[in-house]
């Protein structure tokens, strides 16, 4: 069974994860754009006509 | 449909056709989602990569499920540097998960799982563990994220690692 986060949730660092130092390395991203990038990267979707920018990019 | 909810499908092999040992049905791969829930396998074949580094064929016990995390738990965690530059294996194991009550008649119903701006202490993954007489509830959350002021803390935080080399060869060995 394959559980995910709503679409139109923010993804990020959350509670004291935020304090880790890699937490810079996750920026804010809609999960449904990080799920159209991970589409994107096996040629299943391209992030443009998903409206998803690339990890990195803060909504 | 922009940004809608997707449908993530479980995979599936005909053995009939796909026979030859050896095949591989799914390789080396990371999980984009949240959280998969693995039952127990009419077959072995499952492999995890201990943080050791090693791969290591393992068994869900009886009674219990496999709980992977996937890339989305990774964000939420701001998953240490060393995980993924190492990149030694698939967002692992996290931990195998008892289940008081099962019984032969089971069903799984969807789990659903909501984050808001509340922080890790809204994080909830809830699944319903059904019988046919009655509906009990698993709570996985004391697995997964504790809050901060919660006794589980450094659970949850041993879950968010590969599974060690110890324990894999614990609770997933094979005889």
């Amino acid at each position: 069974m394959f559980t995910t986060v709503g679409s139109d949730t923010l993804l990020e660092p959350i509670g004291r994860f935020r304090e880790e130092v890699t937490a810079t390395e996750y920026p804010p991203i809609k999960a449904g754009h990080q799920v159209a990038n991970e589409l994107a990267k096996v040629g299943l979707a391209t992030s443009e006509e998903e409206g998803g920018p690339q990890s990195g990019s803060k909504l | 449909m922009h940004l809608g909810p997707h449908l993530l499908a479980p995979t599936g092999s005909d053995l009939a056709q796909y026979n030859e040992e050896g095949t591989i049905f799914a390789g080396w791969h990371t999980d984009l989602n949240l959280l998969t829930i693995h039952g127990k396998s009419n077959f072995p074949g499952l492999s995890i990569w201990t943080r050791e580094g090693s791969k290591m064929s393992v068994k869900v016990p009886d009674g219990c499920l496999l709980v992977q995390a996937g890339k989305q738990i990774e964000y939420l965690t701001g998953a240490q540097r060393s995980i993924t530059h190492l990149n030694l294996s698939p967002k692992t194991l996290l931990c195998s998960v008892r289940l008081k009550h099962a019984r032969t008649r089971t069903q799984l119903v969807p789990a659903y799982v909501c984050c808001d701006d509340q922080g890790v202490t809204s994080l909830q993954a809830t699944t319903k563990w059904s019988t046919r007489s009655s509906a009990r509830r698993l709570q996985l959350r004391p697995l997964l994220l504790a809050s901060p002021r919660g006794g589980a803390t450094q659970l949850s935080f041993n879950c968010f690692r590969y599974a060690s080399a110890d324990f894999a060869n614990t609770h997933l060995g094979r005889p």
